[in-house]
């Protein structure tokens, strides 16, 4: 590629990646970390240009990942120093301004569970990966990706029957077609 | 609950559902502000040089180099370490062990030419590490004690004491064992 045709890469894959990118952030750390991630993630991208393969999206969370861990690094060692500068932790809250009670029991129910399940179910539900795409993202092979997948969702299953009676969710057992 | 009602639950879970979509003018900006940066290296000045044979002998690990890799003609290269892998000793791998590396990864042998081991980087987990590494291959004698002898198309999980791959099990081919240890160490 020369310079132009970099650049139009560039741009194109800044509007393909750069929404669902800051989505995935937004969930991960809040919205003000997201931001200054997005803008490494992007740069990632551009110092990466000619790498970037024709799906881009699965590869650009697979670079987020290894941003956001960058950071989360970064802020350790600032906290280590007694500097807190910005929260780099899951948001606690949803920002939605209504949320019913089995939201708040989901989320809760997918913070129970090991870190790489709910990291899996995450990229499944929230970024609406399947297991090829949540393979590129994890930097894990598809058959990992497709087994790691289906153990998650069981064990989300079993944390949300725990939670049954206080969820306010219904199951609507013998009424599907 | 089937796939669909467990996704939609999830997704009715979705912190981020409350806001807005970047407008484009955002997004015209953000590309402005990346390009903005020094242009990307043109297929040079990224990967790295993993390379060197040997073992330090009293702490048994430790067989390779990493330095920048410039695909430039002359790369630059460091002089491997030497060492006595008969008088090796091994630690148990534990994720404590694995924490204290520099650098971990996992990735897949793409090509070994002239005895040097290039890996595609699927997966960072620990350091600043380029998407593929180059590492010299390991003699069969050496890896008997405690190194890696990498195989085209295998997978390894390759960690680093400072700029040396770590032997001794802390690095080797894919296994669910070694991956958990990594998984341990790293993720958490």
């Amino acid at each position: 590629m020369n310079d132009v045709e970099r650049r139009a890469r560039l741009e194109a894959v800044v509007r393909e990646v750069a929404e669902p990118v800051r989505r995935y952030l937004i969930r991960r750390v809040g919205p003000f970390a997201a931001e200054d991630v997005l803008s490494d993630v992007l740069l990632a991208c551009w110092r990466r240009i000619d790498d970037i393969p024709a799906d881009a999206l699965p590869w650009a969370y697979g670079v987020a990942r290894r941003c956001l861990a960058n950071a989360r690094r970064a802020a350790a060692r600032r906290e280590q120093l007694g500097v807190r500068l910005r929260a780099l932790e899951p948001p606690a809250v949803a920002f939605a301004a209504e949320e019913g009670d089995d939201a708040i029991a989901v989320r809760a129910a997918l913070e129970r569970l090991r870190v790489v399940d709910a990291e899996v179910l995450r990229l499944w539900a929230w970024e609406g990966l399947e297991a090829a795409d949540i393979a590129v993202a994890l930097g894990i092979t598809p058959n990992a990706a497709a087994i790691r997948l289906h153990r998650a969702k069981s064990r989300l299953r079993a944390e949300l029957g725990k939670d049954r009676p206080g969820s306010g969710h219904v199951e609507h057992e013998g009424m599907e077609a | 609950m089937d796939d669909r009602d467990l996704r939609d639950r999830l997704r009715a879970a979705d912190p981020a559902s409350a806001f807005d979509a970047l407008d484009t003018e955002r997004i015209s900006r953000m590309i402005e502000r990346t390009t903005a940066a020094p242009e990307p290296p043109k297929r040079k000045a990224r990967g790295w040089w993993v390379g060197g044979a040997g073992l330090a002998a009293a702490a048994a690990l430790a067989v390779a180099i990493v330095v920048p890799l410039t695909r430039t003609p002359e790369p630059t290269r460091l002089t491997a370490p030497g060492g006595d892998a008969a008088s090796a000793m091994c630690m148990a791998v534990t994720p404590e062990l694995l924490a204290e590396r520099d650098l971990a990864f996992q990735g897949t042998v793409s090509s070994i030419a002239d005895g040097l081991v290039t890996l595609d980087v699927e997966r960072v987990f620990k350091g600043d590490v380029a998407p593929r590494a180059v590492v010299v291959q390991q003699d069969a004698e050496f890896a008997d004690f405690s190194g890696t002898v990498f195989e085209t198309g295998a997978t390894y999980l390759v960690s680093t004491v400072g700029s040396e791959v770590a032997a001794c099990g802390q690095s080797g081919p894919m296994s669910s064992e070694l991956l958990a240890l990594y998984e341990a160490a790293y993720v958490g």
